[in-house]
């Protein structure tokens, strides 16, 4: 019998590409910086030469579509948002607009929505996967849930948001848990979907191997069900981020969706610009963080 | 006199599916002796697979009671492990780790844990494997693997569901040597289910033919081991080999002229 060389890369990635997945979903949303780089360069050269053309047909451009270097000057202006502090005076208590003002309103912004987001995704996974694994190892239970699941997911998510800031107020705790709400279906489903994937073959042979329930669910089921939850996750996140923007644009004070309101009721467009820019980097961000982090587990279906 | 290693008693099963009700096996009595190589061969789909999951503790049995050395089968266990027709290894856990599990679930202290993974891969002809994942693997080296396994977790009676029946001849026949040396090694109690004549004829001690979820003829095969492939030559062994393909319903369509 011939032995193959699994030392070498080659062989290994010939070998991978031949031995079949048993499992039907496979993650490959993997977002490089270079990909990034190309959509943001290509993003930058598209506006610019819009920006061209609206110019010499709307009599008032900059309102339309202003052009980049408009924009980039538009930038110091963004230090209207910071709120005092690490020794520099709120441009509303009488500071100067400056960049280091700029930077800072952008910076906090951007750690308050994050960390609202993280919050109420975090939360959502913990819920949303214990909930997805007790209600997909039993058949009536995944019955039973079948619809309220369906009739949650169609509810329209925004439209639900006045009633998140009647019971906690225009407040971070009214954030957190409208993200945890628009995600923890998404999160459910995954789940219930994935335990129920993991073929029968897997579980049936732990079990004449002689597994206990408890060691059937760290050594089989975690670990099968992994890529498919992983795909749920990942959609999950991108939902996260929708939220916790919806949240602080239509009230909840603070972070990058707050500044977005107060730049559009200014008319602002720069400023809405550098915003979304940040909020785009960071979503983007999330989701190539959170397929690394998932990559390590899943090194065995590479 | 010894306890039987598994005893059926007026077994039966019967599926309620969709498509009514399907009577999968029917009143079964069998006695298996420790040590014995038992095929259970048949036509697919008229029970066989049902009757090696009823052992496994798998499935229940609808009527009829399943002894195992003499004590009452009321799930899976450790002792009647099986390897089965599907790809069973884990693909989350590497080679050598898939082994070590089935040590672990069997007891093994960790630091002799290493030295068994080791020995049972060298049986099998996969000692450079530990380290690789299965899927770097091809089907017939994963299949090994999973008799690697079965044979790590230290069975008194070790099922086998058409374990070899989408591999190449040259990898089934490495495969027969493997479960035939591990078989006459350990001792074990080895039901294997086929529906290939030359398979049985080459492992088997005993034959149980099964149609329409009944034992129709249970053989004795009594051929010299170790039996290699010029057994298709023996004459007691083409006999044999013609009683079980009338068994399967296999026609033969010049015999079938010569008889006319």
């Amino acid at each position: 019998m011939t032995t193959p060389d699994l030392t070498s890369p080659l062989r290994r990635r010939r070998l991978a590409r031949t031995a079949p997945s048993p499992f039907t979903t496979r993650v490959r949303t993997v977002t490089t910086v270079r990909s990034l780089v190309i959509g943001f360069t290509t993003l930058l050269v598209v506006w610019q030469l819009a920006s061209m053309v609206v110019a010499r047909t709307f009599a008032v451009p900059e309102q339309v579509l202003p052009s980049i270097p408009d924009i980039l000057g538009e930038f110091k202006g963004l230090s209207d948002y910071w709120k005092g502090g690490l020794g520099l005076k709120a441009v509303q208590d009488g500071g100067d607009q400056t960049y280091r003002g700029a930077v800072l309103a952008l910076a906090y912004g951007a750690w308050t929505t994050t960390l609202r987001m993280l919050a109420g995704f975090t939360l959502a996974c913990i819920v949303g996967i214990a909930l997805g694994i007790v209600i997909g190892l039993s058949a009536r239970l995944r019955r039973l849930s079948l619809g309220p699941l369906a009739l949650l997911a169609a509810l329209p998510l925004l439209a639900m948001l006045p009633l998140f800031s009647f019971w906690f107020g225009a407040t971070t705790k009214a954030a957190i848990w409208f993200v945890f709400y628009g995600t923890v279906v998404t999160v459910v489903r995954a789940t219930v979907n994935a335990v129920d994937n993991v073929p029968r073959r897997y579980t049936d042979q732990a079990r004449t191997l002689g597994a206990t329930r408890l060691q059937l669910f760290r050594r089989v089921l975690l670990p099968a069900i992994l890529p498919e939850l992983r795909a749920g996750l990942t959609l999950a996140l991108t939902f996260a981020w929708s939220m916790v923007l919806g949240a602080e644009l239509l009230g909840v004070q603070g972070g990058l969706g707050a500044m977005m309101s107060q730049a559009i009721e200014f008319s602002a467009l720069g400023r809405m610009v550098f915003i979304s820019g940040v909020f785009i980097i960071l979503a983007a961000a999330s989701v190539t963080a959170f397929s690394r982090l998932t990559g390590r587990l899943l090194r065995w279906m590479a | 006199m010894t306890t039987p290693a598994i005893e059926l008693r007026d077994l039966s099963v019967v599926f309620n599916g969709e498509a009514g009700r399907v009577q999968a096996l029917s009143n079964i009595n069998l006695t298996i002796d420790p040590g014995e190589f038992v095929v259970l061969i048949g036509p697919s789909g008229q029970g066989k697979s049902t009757l090696l999951n009823v052992i496994a503790g798998l499935l229940k049995p609808t009527e009829g009671e399943i002894l195992a050395h003499g004590e009452a089968v009321s799930g899976p266990s450790r002792e009647r492990a099986m390897v089965f027709q599907e790809d069973t290894v884990f693909p989350w856990m590497r080679v050598g780790a898939n082994v070590d599990w089935a040590l672990k679930l069997r007891g093994v202290a960790p630091d002799e844990r290493k030295a068994l993974t080791a020995r049972y891969l060298e049986e099998v002809g996969l000692s450079h494997t530990a380290g690789a994942w299965p899927r770097e693997l091809s089907g017939g080296m994963r299949k090994r693997v999973s008799l690697a396994t079965a044979f790590a977790a230290d069975p008194e009676v070790l099922l086998m569901d058409e374990p070899f029946g989408p591999l190449d001849f040259v990898t089934r026949s490495t495969l027969h040597s493997i479960v035939i040396r591990l078989w006459s090694e350990e001792r074990k109690t080895i039901v294997f289910v086929t529906h290939d004549v030359d398979e049985t004829l080459l492992l088997a001690d005993r034959v149980l033919v099964i149609r329409h979820g009944e034992i129709v003829d249970d053989l004795r095969l009594d051929f010299a081991r170790p039996r290699t492939d010029d057994l298709r030559a023996d004459p007691d062994a083409i006999a044999m080999r013609r009683r079980l393909l009338d068994q399967l319903g296999v026609v033969d369509p010049a015999r079938a002229a010569l008889a006319r």
